[in-house]
């Protein structure tokens, strides 16, 4: 019994992942198509109905995207952004967004989506 | 004077609790443990400056409209069926690429729709436009 509870104590240790960031509230798009998204590399970008942007658990003002995308950048190339954004907002205040990136070259972009429920 | 005689003390840590311990753990991490299951849609955005030339037609336009109705170049197309309209694109033209040009007051979710129909339709090719009112 104690050996079964250790091997699923060293199981979920090694698998747990403490969320590091709270983000902000959200409620993401749907989509049938979505796929897995690695997590490695990932950076996550919350984009709320007002468009308020938050990185790192911080809010952003709208100036400053592209300038703290490209020093993600630089200190990791191969970065993904996992864009969550909700599903109210003007598509405008996302394209903003898209376009500081694109400032950033910060191109791998992953729009975080829930399963859609038939 | 007496000596009192050494007694030899046993020095071992018990292991009684030893389960117990390890289930307060195991259920600690299995109440904490939060499964990354994230899902969503890939996209690459065009690198900055670079024009990429296509031929024009090759060009399939797709319209998002701000109320969420979705427009193959120019013509209203039903949800349901728009899906099966792009299959017949990619059918005749392997080479389509498709414009997702979006209102910019529509909401991300009527975006995500037109760029989930790509997808579904096994639409490879496939560019977001800026926003413009049509």
């Amino acid at each position: 019994m104690a050996d079964i509870a250790f091997l699923l104590l060293i199981f979920f240790m090694v698998t747990t992942v403490f969320r590091a960031e709270t983000g902000l509230k959200v409620i993401i798009p749907q989509a049938e198509a979505a796929r897995k998204i690695p997590t490695k590399n990932l950076t996550n970008v919350w984009i709320a109905v007002n468009g308020i942007v938050s990185i790192d658990d911080a809010l952003i003002s709208k100036g400053k995207i592209s300038a703290i995308m490209a020093r993600k950048r630089m200190i990791n190339p191969d970065i993904i952004v996992s864009v969550r954004c909700d599903k109210a907002t003007d598509y405008k205040l996302v394209e903003d967004v898209f376009n500081q990136f694109v400032d950033a070259s910060v191109l791998k972009i992953s729009l975080a989506t829930t399963k859609k429920r038939g | 004077m007496k000596l009192r005689e050494k007694v030899a003390r046993s020095a071992e840590i018990p292991t009684a609790s030893m389960a117990d311990i390890a289930f307060l753990l195991l259920i600690f991490f299995m109440v904490t443990t939060v499964f990354a299951n994230e899902i969503g849609l890939q996209i690459v955005l065009p690198e900055k400056g670079q024009q990429v030339k296509v031929k024009g037609e090759n060009i399939q336009r797709v319209y998002v409209e701000e109320m969420g109705g979705l427009r193959l170049n120019g013509e209203a197309v039903d949800q349901n069926a728009f899906v099966d309209e792009v299959k017949a694109i990619l059918a005749a033209n392997k080479d389509a690429i498709f414009s997702i040009k979006t209102h910019p007051r529509a909401k991300y979710q009527y975006m995500i729709n037109a760029l989930d129909n790509l997808r579904l339709a096994n639409a490879e090719r496939y560019s977001l436009a800026p926003s413009t009112e049509e």
